[in-house]
């Protein structure tokens, strides 16, 4: 018998033959042309491969893209689940305008022109009255990085909304208090020890993934914990399972800490090269000598409560096997990769503690973007530059960062519907995008009675792919593409390594290597199922809408340099980017005789090269530290970003490098 | 030679459905069946718990009863030891579901033939491995040749401790596993709580083993663990095949009666033996045909039992034996009518065989239902037998109502002895030890869902009242009527007593 293979061999790609499973055991031979594209079922964008029937045009299934750096060729349920999307029946193909009441389900179609004719109006009139604030584009998966961030700047709104602060803030400030980067990344694969406060055996960011890579190390023996009041897939296959009491969770951990301090198994090497201890002891205890030799009782003290039994009677987990915990995470130093998402982050209030206290762990063993160890976001994410530039805003939309609340992580999106209903403001364009606030948010009814009201929400655009119970409260419902249908690019921090994924519309690379023409003036709805559009091409053309004649100062941001006056394409827009700032990714594509967006569109993905381990070993250039201070004991801190002196935390969103130091234990400077 | 299977590892298995999803994608599966699928269990109690995840399919076994059963060798081995179908040769008589002995196929509504795994065939074909394979994330299943000792999973299993699904059914079944809980491949071990299932409806089809979880999860009833996920299975033989055992029951009793009657020198009786017992035995024979036919998901396609006939199935070597049986009929007929005594008399040899062929060749083919254990017991071909006795012994006091019968009380004591001998076998069946399968039948045949038709059905209306009345006739020589009403109860009871038989069969869960 010949050797089996898993995929089809890259170089036959576009002209692959299997034989149909439907008409089996006659063999009816079916040729596929394979295109590649990137999941948008969660935001792992784990890559996927599109096989085109070419007798009939049209996608038979969806599998696994072994060029994909993270997912490597695997997926789960959700994966080939997408051939149900595009077919869905269901599925919202043309655009549609409201008719009747609002909500009232009364719809017309409408062409796309119309709808960016009348939508850019409504803009264009609230941009040129001053009335920037009214515009909102509110987001839940994005899915994407940076595109639609960038068309806000560009139109000079400080428009972004997002779902964040009922999900991941928590364990963003978490994680941002000890070191910068607002999520970790956890190196699975290499570790010996791996803690979950999350279900990432079937659930979470980066579910696949992760998932691939804990059960890997598990079989080499790796010891898994998994704290989750469920008895979930992850604490089902936990070597530990540890029900702790929703909201004990950093009792637990602070537990788990001390005995690992208590028996010297912590990495004082490491703590005291790198923490603020000295900063510490000031702070908190200037009772003792000044010195190093002081931390370890300083934090015995402070942790003096956390014994075994007493997390035991708060957290219900039993002390003994606190204990063999803690030995085990103190006999594999720098091979602990942690990981809280949401969960216990999210679930609780005061809930960054969790991931304050699991991150701690990490500090204490000095598993710090080790191998093994958990890293930084930042340090994994690789995210190229949007081509073209974009202004700096200057406005500020207190209907997402009241200002009554300065520590904001996150947009207080949570807020939006009781504002708009106690009249703080109003909005005059609304986009909602895969976020469907009436259903998933705690408090729909809310939510549906500021969208019913257009004294509120003047104009509601739902871009969906489907309908929804947010979508119904809408004035246009306009569809935009799944994960076959658009283009975006998307890179995570899945693993220890760097990858760049593409999302394309593959009925138009599929038209494309037909032979058909698809100029810079070709939309991908022209392609796509019905008129299913993708958004890059939408914000496109509707700022194109918003300010016609470039008069507003919009339209020069989405021109085509290369054909002046004429709106810059999805191709040249992703050309440039690729062949401009994904490092390696134009030698590799020379190698291959492609362009580098002919590279892309051909694999769907890219792995940047470079070493990801403890990059704060690496020596730190002056002008990087330029505008940092450096305080009587040693730690550093960085200034605002340019232009800003003094700025609430808040304003963090605008860029998550800002390093500063906590006045407890905190990382000293992790150079991204 | 080449043996394909697979290792599927529940030690990496994360219970994530990946695999279910792309078979489905693969081979365009209906909603509501499936190629395979995880099946969850769990065990033990707070906060000493854990799930299990198993995946279930067709085990290509080497030794396949659903190969030998299919009448039409719509199931066939490949060379490269694959248990593969053809959906151009199905029936739809979903013999292959019962006689399956892990519940892998399913009747896709689409094409309304019997489907399962089949390793992927097609894509083997083009060197590819199955699709549920290389969509794992865990890379929990494993597939390769067995009879290749280097290949990856021929050296885990003769290393590792792996087990198969239902070893005792002597399947030689080719997908095994490593690290899956015991409990979890073996369906009479769990059961589906009375709180249902986590993330999953529990629907009627959904077999669960009559026990419920009450506080304990661990049951004094031999339920370790709680199902917590599974996938429904339609029972498939139901009315119509309890009613096809009773009409070619009558119809075989009614031919043994009347060679008995040819044998005790009443072969000259022109109605009660030369004409009508040929006419009435055609009539339930052909009521037999077409219970069989309209059961088949196929009816169109039931001449390939002829034109594709596979000679291992007993549905095939059921139809010729009943055609045969018809045959058989016929020439009695012809005999009859031309009163041809000496005809009658030859015939009555052949006409006996028939019968007992007739009658206890289910007794056979359920043999082949290796999936139903309830069914392969040995006593199923006396107690065909008997109730063809009683069946022809009833429906000859029945017609005694309108015609002359001779032999006196003879038919009377067909009837009488034939429900002694179908309640000893009965009895006979209901005390001895089974498996643990047979024992979960018979508990949901006596004790669960058709207790009622098996007490009051099969053993009073179809037993106890037809005795009294006969031995009341018998011994007051009360005339026509006692018996008849006699033989009436006994053919209805028979019919409660085989549905009840036939549905509690297929009551085990399988997966």
């Amino acid at each position: 018998m010949s050797e089996l293979q898993k995929y089809p061999p890259f170089d036959r790609w576009h002209d692959w033959t299997e034989l149909d499973a439907k008409s089996w055991p006659t063999k009816v031979e079916k040729n596929y042309a394979l295109v590649p594209t990137t999941c948008f079922n969660c935001e792992a964008a784990c890559g996927l491969i599109a096989y085109f029937d070419k007798d009939t045009d049209e996608i038979v299934k969806f599998e696994g893209n072994p060029e994909h750096p993270a997912s490597r060729g695997r997926n789960c349920a959700k994966g080939p689940a997408t051939l149900n999307q595009v077919y869905d029946p269901e599925r919202v193909l043309y655009p549609m305008r409201r008719v009747g009441a609002r909500g009232s389900g009364q719809w017309e179609r409408i062409s796309w022109d119309t709808a960016l004719e009348e939508i850019g109006a409504r803009i264009r009139t609230a941009l040129q009255e001053e009335r920037r604030n009214e515009v909102m584009y509110h987001v839940g998966r994005p899915g994407e990085d940076g595109y639609a961030e960038r068309v806000l700047q560009c139109w000079g709104v400080d428009g972004h909304n997002s779902h964040t602060n009922i999900c991941s803030s928590n364990a963003r400030i978490g994680y941002q208090s000890w070191m910068g980067h607002d999520r970790p990344s956890s190196d699975f694969a290499n570790a010996e020890v791996i803690f979950l406060i999350s279900a990432h055996l079937e659930a979470g960011h980066y579910f696949n993934p992760h998932a691939q890579r804990i059960i890997e190390a598990q079989a080499k023996g790796a010891t898994i914990i998994c704290v989750d009041p469920r008895l979930s897939n992850t604490g089902s296959k936990a070597d530990h399972w540890l029900p702790a009491w929703p909201g004990t969770e950093p009792f637990l951990l602070l537990a788990i800490a001390r005995l690992l301090i208590e028996s010297d198994t912590w990495n004082a090497t490491f703590v005291e090269r790198w923490v603020n201890w000295e900063t510490y002891l000031a702070e908190t205890r200037p009772d003792l000598p000044q010195e190093f030799a002081s931390v370890r009782q300083a934090m015995l003290d402070e942790y003096e409560k956390y014994t075994p039994e007493e997390a035991e009677r708060v957290c219900g987990v039993p002390a003994s096997q606190l204990r063999e915990i803690a030995e085990i995470i103190g006999q594999h130093p720098t091979k602990f990769a942690s990981h809280n998402w949401r969960a216990a982050g999210a679930g609780n209030l005061g809930g960054w503690q969790v991931a304050r206290c699991l991150f701690f762990l990490n500090v204490l063993t000095g598993s710090v973007a080790t191998k093994g160890g958990t890293s930084g976001n930042g340090w994994n994410k690789f995210k190229p530059e949007h081509p073209g530039g974009h202004p700096t805003g200057t406005d500020w939309n207190e209907m997402s960062w009241p200002k009554e609340y300065p520590l904001a992580y996150h947009e207080m999106s949570i807020l939006l519907p009781h504002f708009l209903n106690e009249g703080r403001g109003k909005l005059d364009t609304y986009f909602s995008r895969v976020y469907n606030p009436i259903w998933t948010n705690p408090d729909g009814f809310t939510w549906l009675e500021a969208l019913k009201d257009e004294a509120k929400v003047a104009c509601h655009v739902a871009l969906t792919p489907t309908w929804s119970e947010t979508a119904w409260f809408a004035d246009y419902v306009l569809p935009m593409g799944v994960a076959a249908e658009r283009h975006d690019t998307a890179s995570f921090e899945t693993h220890a390594g760097r990858w760049i994924g593409f999302r394309q519309s593959v009925f138009r690379r599929y038209a494309e290597l037909q032979g058909k023409d698809v100029g810079p003036d070709a939309r991908s709805h022209e392609y796509n199922p019905g008129e299913v559009w993708e958004e890059n091409e939408f914000w496109i053309d509707l700022s194109w809408k918003i300010d016609p004649d470039g008069s507003m100062g919009i339209r020069k941001w989405f021109e085509s340099k290369e054909r002046p006056g004429q709106p810059v394409s999805v191709d040249e827009y992703y050309g440039t980017m690729f062949a401009e700032s994904v490092p390696g990714l134009v030698e590799d594509a020379a190698a291959a005789e492609q362009t580098p967006l002919e590279f892309m569109r051909d694999r769907g993905a890219y792995a940047v090269a470079g070493d990801t381990y403890e990059p704060y070993e690496r020596a730190v250039s002056a002008e990087a530290i330029a505008d940092c201070t450096k305080d009587a004991l040693g730690s550093i801190a960085s200034l605002a970003p340019s232009g800003r002196s003094t700025v609430p935390l808040s304003l963090w969103r605008r860029s998550s490098s800002r390093r500063w130091v906590m006045a407890r234990l905190g990382l000293r400077l992790l150079v991204r | 030679m080449t043996r394909m299977g697979f290792l599927l590892d529940s030690d990496s298995c994360i219970g994530c459905h990946a695999c279910t999803v792309a078979c489905k994608s693969e081979h365009d599966v209906p909603l509501g069946v499936n190629r395979t699928w995880v099946k969850y269990i769990e065990t033990g109690s707070f906060p000493n718990v854990s799930r299990h995840f198993s995946v279930m399919r067709c085990n290509q076994c080497d030794d396949a009863p659903c190969m030998k059963i299919c009448p039409t060798s719509a199931l066939y081995r490949t060379d490269n030891g694959v248990v593969d179908f053809d959906d151009a040769d199905c029936i739809g008589c979903k013999s292959c579901m019962n006689a399956c002995p892990y519940d892998a196929l399913f009747i896709n509504p689409a094409t309304q033939t019997a489907n399962k795994c089949n390793l992927c065939n097609h894509r083997l074909e083009v060197d590819l491995e199955p699709s549920c394979v290389i969509v794992c994330p865990t890379e929990a299943i494993k597939v390769g040749d067995l009879d290749d000792p280097l290949s990856e999973i021929s050296r885990i299993i003769a290393r590792d401790d792996v087990a198969v699904r239902a070893p005792e059914q002597n399947t030689k079944p080719k997908v095994y596993y490593r690290g899956a809980s015991q409990a979890s491949l073996d369906p009479t071990r769990t059961a589906i709580a009375n709180d249902g299932m986590i993330w999953a409806d529990t629907t009627p089809d959904h077999p669960s083993i009559p026990v419920t979880l009450s506080k304990k999860p661990i049951d004094m009833d031999g339920v370790v663990a709680r199902t917590a996920y599974t996938t429904s299975h339609k029972m498939t033989w139901k009315s119509k095949v309890s009613g096809y055992l009773v009409t070619k029951a009558i119809a075989s009793g009614i031919m043994a009666v009347a060679a008995l009657l040819v044998l005790l020198g009443h072969a000259g009786s022109q109605a009660a033996v030369r004409v009508v017992p040929p006419m009435a035995a055609g009539v339930f024979l052909a009521i037999t045909g077409l219970l069989l036919i309209t059961d088949l998901k196929q009816p169109g396609r039931f001449h390939y039992l002829l034109t594709k006939g596979n000679w291992e199935s007993w549905l095939v070597k059921g139809a010729y034996i009943l055609m045969a049986f018809a045959a058989v009929c016929g020439l009695w007929l012809i005999g009859g009518l031309a009163e041809s005594t000496t005809l009658l008399q030859v015939l009555a040899v052949p006409a006996v065989l028939g019968a007992l062929g007739t009658a206890g060749y289910t007794a056979f083919l359920f043999g082949q239902c290796e999936g139903r254990d309830l069914w392969q017991t040995p006593i199923l071909l006396p107690t065909l037998l008997a109730q063809a006795v009683a069946a022809g012994g009833a429906a000859y006091c029945i017609a005694d109502l309108v015609m002359d019968i001779p032999g006196g009380d003879a038919i009377r004591w067909v009837l009488l002895g034939g429900i002694l001998a179908v309640a000893s076998l009965i009895a006979i069946e209901l005390t001895s030890k089974g498996s643990r399968h047979v024992e979960l039948a018979l508990h949901e045949m006596t004790h669960g869902a058709y207790a009622a038709r098996f007490w009051w059905g099969g053993a009073l209306v179809g037993l106890a009242v037809p005795a009294v009345l006969t031995i009341v006739a018998l011994v007051t020589d009360s005339g026509a009527w006692l018996p008849a009403v006699a033989g009436v109860a006994a053919l209805a009871g028979l019919f409660a007593y085989e549905d009840a038989f036939v549905r509690a069969g297929q009551s085990v869960p399988l997966s």
